[in-house]
C-alpha cells in the first residue's frame, strides 16, 4: 500500500469509534510530504467504505505536512478494524497499529427537545385526482445538513418534489427554533383511508476538536426521526348520482371555447376547429374535447398546439386544433362540443360547452360560380378581375400615390401652418386694442400730431395773402399749444416759454421770445413791415423746425 | 452610345414604379407569388394599394401574420376601404384570434388618415383664429362667441387629438405575432418563467424593447418576446 521512501512519521487517526449504520467517520493520515502521490490507497476491511476523500497542505518549521481525510460509511452492522500496516522507510520499519471501529443500528427517535418534525394536509378528506397540499416543518435547535425522507407511501399517490417554502426562525415558549418549511401536491389515484408515517433522516453537523478546526464543520451526525401522530387521510371516489356519461375523472373548475375556420367551404375542404380549455384543477391530465368521427364529418387527430400551464400544471390553459372535413353540402353547422367535469368547490357535477358554430358548406358544383370584385375606388380605370369561389378581394391595378411614411409625420411647415393663424389673430387684437386706446387718449393724440401740423402751417406760409407776422404768430402758437395741450384762447407770450421743456437750448428759447416780441409789437403796434416776406420765412421755418427737433428729444 | 447604354443599365427599376408594379401583378396573376412580393416590395416608398397588394401576396404565400401587419399600415393609410377592410377580416379569420378592443387613440386613427386628420386640425385652427379676428372687429357677431368659441375650440382639441393618434410613430407601436404559439416571458431572458401564450396573428402593442427583447402587451397582459417572433409595423419595409 504505503510506498515507504515517499511517507515519513505518518499517524492514522479515526474521528469516532462507534458510529450507526446512517453515519459516516472520518479517517485522517497526517504525514510529512516526500513528493508522494496526492492521495494514498487506504485497504478498508469487508463492510465499510470510503466515499469522499480530501487533502490539506501546511508548513511546520519549513517541514511539508499534508493531511489526507477519508469519509468512511458502513454497509452492514457489526465491528471493523482497519489496519495495523507496516511502513517500510529508509530508516526501517514504521508500525502503525490498527484502529477498532463499532457500527451499530440506527436509532429512530420521536420528537425531541430540540428537533422535531410536523406534517400538515390541506385537508383529511379528498376525492380521487384532488390535489392536496403537504406541508413539512422541521424545527431544530442543531445545525442540519442533509434530510431525506425514507418511506413516503408511495402506492395510492402521486405526490409532487418537495420544494422549499420558507426557512426562518421561530420561538416556541422560551426558545428559538430555526424552521425550515417545504410543500408538496399529493395527488391521490385510489380511494381508501390512509395514514402517511413517514420517516426522515436528517444529518445533524457537528464540530470535533478532535481534528481541530479544519475539520470541524465536517463530521455529522445521523438522526431517524418520527412524527408524534401520523396524518390521515380519507379518499374517496366523486358520486355516481348525476355523474355525465362523458365524465373523465377531471377535477375543478374549467372554462371552454372554441372557433372554427373557415366558415365558408366546399364539400372536402378542410375547415380547422380550435378548442380551448381553461381553468384550474386537474388540467395536467385534461385536454381539450375534440369532435369524433361521424357520417357529417371525417375528422383527423387534435394537436395539442398550445400548453400553457402554472402553479404544477393547476392552473392555465391548453388549445388543440383538429381538421375536420365536411362529408356532404347539407351541413349548416359544426356541433356543439362539450366537457364534463367535477367542480370540487360546488361538489356537482357540470358540463360546459361551447358552439354549435355554423357553417356554410359547397357543394362541388357551387363552388365554381364566379364572384366579381372590384378594385381600389378613386384609382381611376377600374378593372374587373374574375376569381373563383370566396376569395381575397384582387390586387390593386395602380400603385397610388407612393410616399414615405415618416413624410406623414407632422412636421416644421405643419406647426407653422397651426400657429400661424393664432399668431395673426393675437396680433389682430394688439393693434385693435392699441388702435382704441389711442382714439381714446386726445391729450396724447394732440401732441403727436403737433409736428405734422407744424410742418403742415409752414407750407402754407408763403400761400397766405394775410399780414405775415400775424401767420407766424398762429404758427408759433398753435405748435406750441399743440405741444403742451393749452386750451385755445390763453395763449400769451408768458405762458407759452414758461412751460417749455428742458430740452430747449437757452439759445433756441431766446430765439423764440424774441420772435413772440415781435410778433406782438408788429400785431398790436404795427410798427414792423414785412416787406421782405421771402427773407422772413427763410429765417422763420428753420427756427421752427430746430425747435420741433430739441422739443423732440 | 455605348456608355449611354451602360448609363441606362445602371438606372434602378424602381425609378418606374408603375412598371415594377404591373411587372409585380403579372407575376401574382401567373401565381408566380414569390417574385410577385419580390417586385412589389422593391418598389420606394408605400401607398395603401401597395401595402394590399403585398399583403393578398403574403396570404397566398400563407403568411398571414405578416399579411395581416400589412392590412392594418394599408388600412392606416386608407381608413374605410372596403377592399383592405375585407381581406384583413379574411386574414384575422384564417389565423382564428379574436382582436382586443382598440384604445379610442387607435380607433380614431380608422375614421380618418393622417393627411385627413391633419388637414382637419389645419382648417380648425384657421376657422378658429379667422372667427375670432371677425368677431373683434365686428362688434354685431360678438354676440356669437357665446357658443362658437367652445365649439370650436372643442374641434380643434378633437381633431389634434385625431392628428396625435393618427401619426406614424403612434400606429408603429403595433405589432402582430409571427411564430406559432408564441410564449410571453416574465423578464427579457430565455429561461425566464413563461408568462402567457400568443397564438399566431395577435395584435399587440409594443411598450418598450431591449436589445433582442420586446415587452408587448395585449388586453392587460405584459411580457417579453423574442423580437424574431412578431412582425412590427414600424419596422415593415
Amino acid at each position: 500500500m504505503f510506498q515507504g521512501a515517499l511517507y515519513a512519521a505518518l499517524t492514522m487517526k479515526l474521528s469516532r469509534t462507534s458510529i450507526s449504520i446512517d453515519e459516516t467517520v472520518e479517517l485522517m493520515l497526517s504525514y510529512e510530504d516526500m513528493g508522494s502521490p496526492s492521495v494514498p490507497e487506504v485497504p478498508m476491511p469487508d463492510g465499510l467504505m470510503i466515499v469522499s476523500t480530501s487533502r490539506q497542505e501546511s508548513i511546520i518549521n519549513f517541514q511539508r505536512e499534508l493531511s489526507i481525510r477519508y469519509s468512511i460509511k458502513a454497509s452492514r452492522t457489526g465491528s471493523f478494524t482497519i489496519g495495523p500496516f507496516q511502513l517500510k522507510t529508509d530508516d526501517g520499519t514504521q508500525k502503525i497499529p490498527a484502529l477498532d471501529l463499532t457500527v451499530t443500528k440506527a436509532n429512530v427517535i420521536q420528537s425531541q427537545e430540540d428537533l422535531f418534525v410536523t406534517l400538515e394536509s390541506s385537508s383529511d378528506t379528498a376525492l380521487i385526482r384532488e390535489n392536496i397540499e403537504l406541508t413539512l416543518t422541521f424545527y431544530s435547535r442543531v445545525n442540519i445538513g442533509n434530510m431525506n425522507i425514507l418511506d413516503f407511501p408511495s402506492e395510492g399517490f402521486e405526490l409532487s418534489q418537495w420544494q422549499q417554502i420558507r426557512s426562518a426562525n421561530k420561538q416556541i415558549g422560551q426558545k428559538v427554533f430555526r424552521t425550515q418549511t417545504f410543500i408538496a401536491r399529493l395527488t391521490p389515484t385510489q380511494s381508501g383511508e390512509y395514514s402517511l408515517d413517514p420517516t426522515f433522516k436528517l444529518d445533524i453537523l457537528e464540530s470535533n476538536d478532535a481534528f481541530g478546526m479544519m475539520f470541524r464543520s465536517r463530521t455529522s451526525k445521523s438522526v431517524r426521526l418520527k412524527l408524534d401522530e401520523p396524518v390521515r387521510l380519507q379518499v374517496t371516489s366523486p358520486p355516481l348520482d348525476g355523474r355525465p356519461e362523458e365524465f373523465a375523472g377531471h377535477l375543478g373548475n374549467f372554462r371552454l371555447k372554441a372557433t372554427v375556420s373557415p366558415r365558408q367551404v366546399t364539400v372536402g375542404d378542410p375547415i380547422t376547429l380550435r378548442v380551448e380549455l381553461s381553468g384550474t384543477g386537474s388540467l395536467q391530465q385534461a385536454l381539450p374535447p375534440g369532435m369524433k368521427e361521424s357520417d357529417d364529418f371525417k375528422v383527423y387527430q387534435p394537436k395539442l398546439v398550445t400548453e400553457d400551464l402554472q402553479r404544477d400544471g393547476q392552473s392555465g390553459r391548453k388549445i388543440i386544433e383538429q381538421v375536420i372535413i365536411p362529408k356532404h353540402a347539407k351541413l349548416n353547422e359544426v356541433p356543439s362540443l362539450e366537457f364534463s367535469y367535477y367542480d370540487t368547490n360546488l361538489r356537482e357535477y357540470k358540463t360546459i360547452q361551447t358552439g354549435a358554430f355554423p357553417i356554410n358548406v359547397l357543394d362541388n358544383s357551387q363552388a365554381a360560380v364566379t364572384t366579381t370584385v372590384s378594385s381600389l375606388e378613386g384609382v381611376g380605370n377600374l378593372e374587373e378581375v374574375t376569381l373563383l369561389g370566396d376569395d381575397l378581394v384582387y390586387v390593386k391595378t395602380k400603385p397610388g400615390k407612393l410616399l414615405i411614411l415618416s413624410d406623414l409625420q407632422p412636421g416644421w411647415g405643419f406647426v407653422g401652418g397651426c400657429t400661424l393663424p393664432f399668431t395673426l389673430w393675437a396680433l389682430g387684437i394688439f393693434v385693435g386694442v392699441r388702435k382704441e386706446k389711442r382714439s381714446d387718449d386726445t391729450i396724447r393724440q394732440r401732441k403727436q400730431q403737433a409736428p405734422r401740423r407744424l410742418r403742415k402751417h409752414l407750407s402754407q406760409l408763403e400761400e397766405a395773402d394775410e399780414y405775415l407776422y400775424s401767420r407766424i404768430w398762429n404758427t408759433l402758437s398753435d405748435y406750441i399749444s399743440d405741444r403742451l395741450n393749452l386750451p385755445p384762447g390763453e395763449k400769451s407770450a408768458q405762458d407759452l416759454l414758461v412751460q417749455l421743456p428742458a430740452t430747449i437750448q437757452q439759445a433756441t428759447k431766446q430765439e423764440l421770445q424774441e420772435w413772440i416780441t415781435t410778433c406782438e409789437q408788429a400785431r398790436f403796434a404795427g410798427g414792423i413791415v414785412d416787406t421782405d416776406r421771402e427773407k422772413i420765412l427763410n429765417v422763420f421755418r428753420p427756427f421752427m423746425l430746430k425747435l420741433d427737433t430739441e422739443w423732440g428729444r | 452610345m455605348k456608355i449611354f447604354i451602360l448609363l441606362l443599365s445602371f438606372i434602378p427599376f424602381n425609378l418606374f414604379p408603375e412598371a415594377s408594379f404591373t411587372q409585380a401583378r403579372d407575376h401574382y396573376d401567373q401565381g408566380e407569388f414569390e417574385e410577385a412580393l419580390t417586385s412589389f416590395q422593391s418598389i420606394e416608398g408605400t401607398s395603401a394599394a401597395l401595402d394590399f397588394n403585398v399583403a393578398n401576396t403574403l396570404m397566398r404565400l400563407n403568411r398571414t401574420a405578416e399579411a395581416i401587419a400589412y392590412y392594418r399600415r394599408a388600412a392606416w393609410q386608407q381608413p374605410g376601404d372596403p377592399d383592405i377592410r375585407a381581406n384583413l377580416e379574411k386574414a384575422v379569420d384564417r389565423v382564428g384570434v379574436e382582436y382586443p378592443v382598440l384604445p379610442l387613440s387607435r380607433r380614431l386613427s380608422g375614421f380618418l388618415s393622417a393627411r385627413q386628420w391633419q388637414m382637419c386640425f389645419l382648417l380648425t385652427c384657421w376657422f378658429l383664429a379667422g372667427v375670432g379676428l371677425l368677431t373683434r372687429w365686428v362688434k354685431p357677431l360678438r354676440n356669437l362667441t357665446v357658443w362658437i368659441y367652445p365649439l370650436l375650440i372643442a374641434l380643434t382639441v378633437f381633431s389634434g387629438f385625431g392628428v396625435w393618434a393618427s401619426v406614424p410613430s403612434q400606429f408603429g407601436k403595433e405589432a402582430i405575432v409571427k411564430g406559432d404559439s408564441v410564449i410571453a416571458r416574465f423578464s427579457p431572458l430565455s429561461d425566464a418563467t413563461e408568462h402567457f401564450s400568443l397564438p399566431e396573428g395577435s395584435l399587440v402593442t409594443l411598450k418598450e424593447n431591449t436589445r433582442k427583447w420586446l415587452r408587448v402587451q395585449t388586453g392587460e397582459q405584459n411580457g417579453w418576446v423574442l423580437e424574431d417572433e412578431v412582425v412590427q409595423l414600424s419596422e415593415l419595409p
